[in-house]
């Protein structure tokens, strides 16, 4: 789903913001960059805000080096 | 976006919106300011005596945990909480007159900001509700009042603050 599809149905929503941004299959990736970009006095700011939290950039631990 | 005025004397004033059959606010835009704002107008204000505690309940699910010397409480259950504001009655005042309606609806959802301002900076709590009870009491030796009380619905409110 695209991030632009995600915050309209997220603007237009009455139910919990958490919940609904948890069942929207967005790109963790691009969710971090349209938030980063956003006007804080917006409602895509207060949106992607919620998609971030719901879709966290995973974090990939580093491969444990060979004991020798 | 951070905040970071502090309000140290402010004056709170409650606004709705206007209309028999208003269309609440949606749940992100309950956090935009210009969105919100632009229903606190001298003409949705509701004049109350006073406002009450705003903000959410403390309620808690309490879990404990065998083996564990301390529990969880997780506020999963915090909702936002119920008003119960009191304005002196003016049967012909139009807001007073909505409230009336809404409590005898018992269905129609409204939009509601709380509107806390020093005069230049101001933080909103928005949120949307229904009216659950709309009472007069016309107590001999004090002017008549009308006693209603505010139930937000739950997921549906908002902190703004100007930007």
């Amino acid at each position: 789903m695209i991030i632009e599809e995600a915050v309209e149905i997220l603007a237009n929503t009455y139910g919990s913001l958490e919940t609904v941004a948890l069942g929207l299959p967005v790109d963790a990736y691009e969710a971090a960059l349209a938030f980063a970009d956003a006007d804080p006095n917006s409602v895509e700011y207060v949106c992607l805000k919620a998609l971030v939290k719901a879709h966290p950039i995973p974090v990939i631990a580093p491969e444990p080096t060979p004991e020798e | 976006m951070a905040f970071t005025q502090v309000l140290p004397g402010f004056s709170a004033s409650l606004y709705a919106q206007t209309g028999a059959s208003p269309t609440p606010i949606t749940a992100a835009n309950l956090s935009v300011y210009a969105t919100v704002n632009a229903l606190c107008v001298s003409g949705g204000q509701i004049p109350v005596e006073a406002i009450p505690a705003f903000g959410q309940d403390d309620a808690v699910a309490s879990y404990g945990i065998a083996g564990s010397r301390q529990g969880d409480k997780i506020p999963v259950q915090s909702q936002p909480t119920s008003m119960t504001v009191t304005c002196a009655w003016n049967p012909s005042d139009t807001m007073i007159n909505l409230m009336r309606d809404d409590a005898a609806s018992g269905k129609i959802d409204r939009t509601f900001i709380v509107k806390a301002t020093d005069g230049t900076n101001s933080v909103l709590y928005s949120f949307n509700a229904r009216i659950g009870s709309f009472q007069i009491d016309s107590a001999p030796g004090a002017e008549a009042k009308a006693i209603f009380t505010i139930h937000p619905r739950g997921n549906q409110f908002g902190w703004s603050y100007n930007p």
